[in-house]
């Protein structure tokens, strides 16, 4: 049986964890599964309640302090790496993913049809607000212009991976960028790559603390940096 | 005059600090080479300001103002990007470690215990009647 890793990046999300980590998929065919959070350093609590969650797929990994996005999804990586996964599923922790789309982002990788997976928000963008698939196709436009692969959602967070795109991504950026430096790599490393249609749940909750349009000019900046100073 | 006494000032001040540094490492270094290089210069400049016009005509530029001008920012570019570049190496070195020691020190979280699994109160241990 192949072992699948969701990666959970976690930061002061105490309000709606428990609640994310509660609806994930108990069973899926043909993988066991494993469930990583990595809490970013909270201060909120968040780690006790996913130590009270009682789910004993669930492994915490706490980050002394806080690294950010891309900080905590390389360290759930780097967790799966070592045990050796077959598959990594980056799941977000403010309950704005379809707990049935992990299926749809595992399927092209179990059948090997891809070595990477988007789960693009944009290839159906119902119930999406307008400012969000604005600013999402201003960053999929600037991301393919810095890196020069073209995805309909860079800035999900719903991605999946199989052992060689697992072993093979490094990733360097910490801070939100990161969504970004993920399709760098899969252009970097030559993975086969393909987007499926996922769901976005949009609540107060996440709208609240997902990507706002002004962090995208945060996010231009810091790939502006990264590409003058790295490349 | 102002200008000269400021500049006279802290040229003496920080070359009392860089020949400080030498007598205390006994190396002498390519920063502090550097550094000697630069308050001497602001010395230089500003008690024989015709000196900057021959660097001025030698850089191809009409002033030695323009001239010291164009120095400075390009030399404070190469600065900022210098630190720039070794704060993302230091950022990255920072979450490598916390990375190693979240890894190594993962907990699994225990699971709840069943129903059935739980001891069962009696009347007298939970004191109800």
């Amino acid at each position: 049986m192949s072992q699948l890793v969701i990666v959970i990046p976690a930061y002061n999300e105490a309000r709606v964890i428990g609640d994310t980590l509660a609806r994930l998929p108990r069973t899926i065919e043909g993988v066991s599964i494993r469930v990583v959070v990595v809490d970013d350093g909270s201060s909120d609590g968040t780690a006790d309640v996913v130590r009270a969650c009682g789910d004993d797929r669930i492994l915490l990994l706490r980050h002394a302090i806080n690294r950010g996005l891309g900080g905590a999804l390389g360290t759930g990586l780097a967790y799966a790496r070592k045990i050796g996964a077959d598959f990594a599923i980056t799941y977000d922790a403010d309950g704005q993913h379809a707990p049935g789309d992990i299926v749809v982002v595992l399927g092209p990788l179990q059948s090997g049809q891809a070595d990477a997976v988007i789960g693009s928000r944009l290839l159906s963008p119902e119930g999406m607000p307008g400012h969000r698939i604005v600013g999402n196709w201003g960053l999929n436009l600037f991301t393919y212009l810095l890196f020069g692969l073209w995805t309909t959602d860079s800035q999900s967070g719903l991605r999946g991976f199989n052992r060689k795109a697992i072993d093979s991504i490094e990733l360097r950026m910490d801070r939100m960028e990161v969504s970004s430096e993920f399709i760098k790599e899969i252009r970097r490393t030559r993975l086969r790559f393909l987007e499926v249609p996922i769901r976005a749940i949009y609540s107060e909750y996440s709208l609240a603390k997902g990507q706002k349009n002004r962090n995208g000019i945060n996010i231009v900046l810091r790939l502006l940096l990264y590409r003058l100073l790295e490349d | 005059m102002g200008i000269r006494i400021f500049a006279t000032i802290l040229a003496v001040v920080s070359l009392a600090w860089v020949v400080q540094r030498f007598r205390r490492t006994r190396r002498f270094t390519i920063e502090l080479m550097a550094w000697l290089v630069v308050f001497s210069g602001i010395g230089l400049v500003v008690f024989v300001p015709k000196a900057t016009d021959r660097f001025a005509f030698w850089l191809g530029v009409s002033s030695g103002f323009n001239a010291l001008t164009f120095i400075a920012v390009t030399t404070l570019l190469l600065l900022v990007f210098r630190i720039l570049s070794r704060l993302q190496k230091v950022e990255r070195d920072l979450t490598r470690l916390i990375r190693a020691y979240a890894v190594d020190t993962a907990v699994q979280v225990p699971a709840r215990p069943s129903e059935s699994a739980k001891p069962s109160a009696s009347p007298a241990q939970s004191g109800d009647k």
